[in-house]
């Protein structure tokens, strides 16, 4: 292969044959390395509910001659770590370890992905595993919201399904399904990354790990799914006794390609991405409602979401909607101020730049940019668009994508009573959500 | 010579006039800038019937003094692009900044400036004191794993400053007063009980300078001494057993012995027979109790770096149907077969990788660099000395881990039990 890098600073691409990527992450790392295979495909690409995850997580339990035991004593006597996870659009194996070792540890996941051992005993553990994990997410209102959200906004879709699936639809798989979903997975598109000292070192290890895959799926090159628009307009309500709620709300944003991307970015920053914001400053710092009052935004390529999430005692669940409504009037109702919008810039640039501080976590946003259809100089060039956002600008992109410029979609686990208030105060449509549906 | 303790040999490090200990470790490799401000008082410190004193207090911290309102620290932090944030536990509070270059004085002033004084009105103290309020109904009352360990902790550690939540309990919270906790404030954050720490790409003398331009101007404090921590022999010695099904969805239990604390004789050892208990997917509680007995989907244990004795503890999620009193025999077993053969060369070599891996990733960025020079403060007093546990962990006897493992056979076995409610949906 002849590399035809692009390069921003200490981050490099070089293609690779199928479509595939090299990133490489180099700067001070300890002696610390990771070579991370990413996959363009997931959950969502499913044609059996948590097939993909499945795959991915026997991937561990053993291969034709390694038992689960043998394979982690061989991978912990070199000090390294395996960390397999299966998302909705893309999937990832990461090998952790000192930069000497890398080769040997990820020559056992090699051997791992030629030759699953796939064993009836470790099936049966992952998915006492899954079953476990599925449902400790949702002891607590905060996390059973946070589990419901994705349903609520793709229903009926693949997108909206648990990653895991769940036990129900776990129980139907069969061993094909869950190779088939391997197969799925290993023929789509590929990037892998390395970070370390000096990332150049591990890239022929990368590219091994590049032809075993090839060798695995010769029909490659799948590009990953497209995000998909979500639902908004309804309130879910999850009837949970407890004296304390989990609120999310969600409403739409562009896809990341958007002209319009980085003033929506600066305008949730200011409205609600830290404690001087108003939305932060009125829930927390005056009412005392709440102790966590998050915001994300969300990038998507074709579509994004902003989220919040809001903990109030289960009485207060009405007066935290009624208050964000207040505050989202009295925000779009007057003009922004130079100096919120200069604080909103300098704290989202300050956090884009904290962001990237470790060889580790800029090669993962060098990654994530790649899969969003975006250079990795964009890591560079982002800061640069923002610092240039004009006030009206953020105004202008507010209109189509501000709090309450459009519908969104609520979810709210409390008592039966906090959620009738909920209803009243959302305004919103609300239907009852069963938690069992994703466990 | 570990990561860590190459780390540590680059630590540059002083006492001011006033008592404070300040610490540099700068490398102009680094892209950002971290400053942690560790005071050597936490929840242990609080006074009775308010417990709580410390963590309220490191709220307070945000909301105002007499130089800047209310707002205004934060809205100053963020128009640098300045990172925030602040954390309270048993021997400390610590609060911390991760910041791009060239705001090291100003941030070190507006630190210095609430460690000072501060100035609360009425309506932010009470806002604030919600706030709390809500966060221990979000963060502990609803969720069962923390329940079950306030629980487990108060009857275990009956009689020690650790016996109460770092939260504090709902009616003390609800009790502490705003002179309360300014007071508490003067008497408890002195220079002499404080580290101010910068790790990043950063000057040392120029930022030795800002400490002490900023925090050398504080006067010395007398302050209250922070309560006596009893040894590891005076703890109580009934096992405890606290069982909980409210909420619960996923059954697990935990088992809590009393172990050492950081800076005492034999805390390496109790870190090694973690690490071969289950430091790892091939460690022996996860062979026996994931792999072999199949009694159990998730096994973890958690040695805490606390000043004073307290708990280790190993958590393990059940797989439906198993009786936690056969997990709890195999755990005996395992700790009897390693206090009688000890460990085997090859998990000993396994768990020397591990941490040194684990050492490597975990100082790649300033903000942890940091938080290992404030953990050894509240431990030892000192910037450095935590540094060296990796190098203890590389020459742990045999016989000294087969003696923690003793020590822990002795001892009381305290259970917390979570299991969902008979015919609850899960």
């Amino acid at each position: 292969m002849t590399p035809s890098p692009t390069s921003s600073a200490d981050l490099t691409t070089q293609p690779l044959a199928d479509g595939d990527e090299l990133v490489l992450s180099s700067g001070p790392a300890f002696g610390a390395a990771t070579v991370v295979l990413t996959l363009g495909d997931g959950a969502a690409g499913d044609d059996h509910a948590g097939a993909s995850s499945l795959a991915m997580q026997l991937l561990d339990r053993g291969t034709g001659s390694h038992d689960r035991r043998a394979f982690y004593d061989a991978l912990e006597l070199l000090g390294a770590s395996v960390h397999l996870r299966a998302g909705r659009g893309t999937s990832s194996i990461e090998v952790r370890g000192l930069e000497a070792v890398l080769p040997e540890a990820v020559d056992l996941v090699i051997e791992a992905m030629r030759d699953p051992a796939d064993d009836e005993d470790e099936w049966d553990a992952v998915l006492d595993e899954l079953a476990d994990d599925a449902e400790r997410a949702i002891e607590d209102p905060s996390g059973a919201v946070g589990q419901a959200l994705a349903p609520c906004l793709w229903p009926g879709r693949a997108w909206g399904r648990p990653v895991d699936g769940t036990q129900a639809t776990r129980a139907e798989l069969e061993l094909d399904d869950v190779r088939a979903a391997r197969a799925r997975l290993f023929g789509a598109q590929a990037r892998i990354g390395v970070s370390g000292d000096d990332a150049t070192r591990l890239t022929e290890v990368a590219l091994r790990w590049h032809d075993a895959l090839r060798s695995l799926s010769p029909a490659r090159g799948v590009e990953p799914p497209k995000t998909p628009s979500a639902r908004f307009g309804a309130l879910a309500t999850i009837e949970m006794d407890d004296p304390q709620a989990g609120m999310s709300i969600a409403w739409s944003a562009p896809g990341v390609h958007d002209d319009a991307w980085p003033a929506v970015a600066l305008h949730h920053a200011v409205y609600a991405g830290g404690f001087t914001s108003p939305l932060v400053r009125r829930i927390r710092a005056e009412a005392g409602l709440s102790y966590d009052v998050i915001s994300d935004l969300i990038g998507g390529r074709e579509a994004s979401l902003q989220v919040l999430e809001i903990s109030p005692e289960a009485t207060e669940v009405g007066r935290v909607f009624d208050e964000v409504a207040a505050c989202w009037a009295a925000f779009v109702d007057r003009a922004l101020t130079p100096d919120e919008v200069e604080t909103a810039r300098e704290r989202l640039l300050g956090s884009h730049a904290i962001g990237l501080e470790t060889v580790r976590q800029r090669l993962r946003a060098a990654i994530n940019q790649r899969w969003l259809g975006r250079p990795v100089e964009a890591l560079t060039t982002l800061p640069e668009r923002i610092r240039a956002l004009t006030i009206a600008e953020l105004e202008a992109a507010a209109t189509r994508w501000g709090p309450g410029a459009g519908p969104c979609t609520a979810v709210v686990a409390a008592p039966g009573d906090a959620l009738a208030d909920a209803a009243r105060a959302s305004g919103l449509d609300a239907h009852a959500f069963d938690l069992d549906t994703i466990v | 010579m570990t990561v860590a303790t190459a780390t540590a040999a680059a630590i540059r490090t002083g006492v001011l006039d006033n008592g404070l200990t300040w610490a540099v470790l700068a490398d102009p490799r680094d892209r950002v800038v971290s400053t942690h401000v560790r005071v050597r008082a936490g929840s242990a410190d609080d006074p009775a019937g308010r417990t709580g004193m410390a963590h309220l207090l490191e709220h307070l911290m945000f909301r105002g003094t007499p130089n800047v309102p209310d707002g205004e620290f934060d809205q100053r932090m963020e128009a640098m692009g300045v990172e925030i944030n602040a954390s309270t536990w048993l021997d400390f509070t610590g609060y911390t900044t991760t910041a791009p270059p060239g705001t090291l004085d100003r941030v070190l002033a507006l630190e210095a400036d609430r460690f000072g004084r501060l100035a609360l009105e009425d309506a932010v103290f009470a806002a604030e004191r919600d706030v709390v309020a809500n966060e221990r109904r979000q963060v502990v009352e609803s969720n069962p794993e923390e329940v079950l360990g306030e629980r487990l902790w108060a009857a275990a550690l009956d009689g020690s400053p650790y016996a109460w939540p770092t939260i504090g309990w709902g009616a003390d919270i609800a009790a502490i007063e705003r002179d309360d906790v300014t007071a508490w404030h003067a008497s408890r954050y002195a220079p002499a009980r404080t580290a101010v720490i910068v790790c990043g790409c950063v000057n040392v003398d120029a930022a030795r300078a800002a400490i002490e331009a900023t925090f050398g101007q504080i006067a010395p404090r007398e302050t209250v001494p922070s309560p006596e921590r009893p040894g590891v022999g005076s703890l109580p010695t009934e096992p405890v057993s606290i069982a909980i099904s409210d909420g619960v969805r996923a059954p697990r239990i935990v088992i809590a012995w009393p172990a050492v604390g950081r800076a005492d004789a034999g805390f390496a050892a109790r870190v090694a027979f973690d690490e071969l208990l289950a430091g790892g997917e091939s460690s022996r509680l996860v062979q026996r109790l994931v792999d072999t007995d199949r009694s159990a989907t998730w096994v973890d244990t958690a040695t805490y770096h606390h000043r004073g004795a307290n708990l280790q503890e190993v958590h393990v999620s059940l797989r439906s149907g198993v009786e936690p009193a056969r997990v709890v025999d195999a755990i005996r077993d395992e700790v009897t077969r390693l206090a009688e053969q000890g460990p085997a060369a090859d998990e000993l070599t396994r768990m020397r990788q591990r941490v040194e891996t684990r050492d490597a990733f975990d100082l790649a960025s300033t903000s942890s660099r940091a938080d290992w020079m404030a953990e050894s403060f509240t431990a030892f007093g000192d910037v450095t000395s935590a540094f060296a546990l990796t190098e203890e962990l590389a020459t742990v006897s045999t016989d000294a881990i087969r003696a923690a493992a003793r020590d822990v056979l002795d001892g009381p076995w305290h259970r917390g039990t979570a299991l969902p409610a008979p015919g609850a949906d899960a």
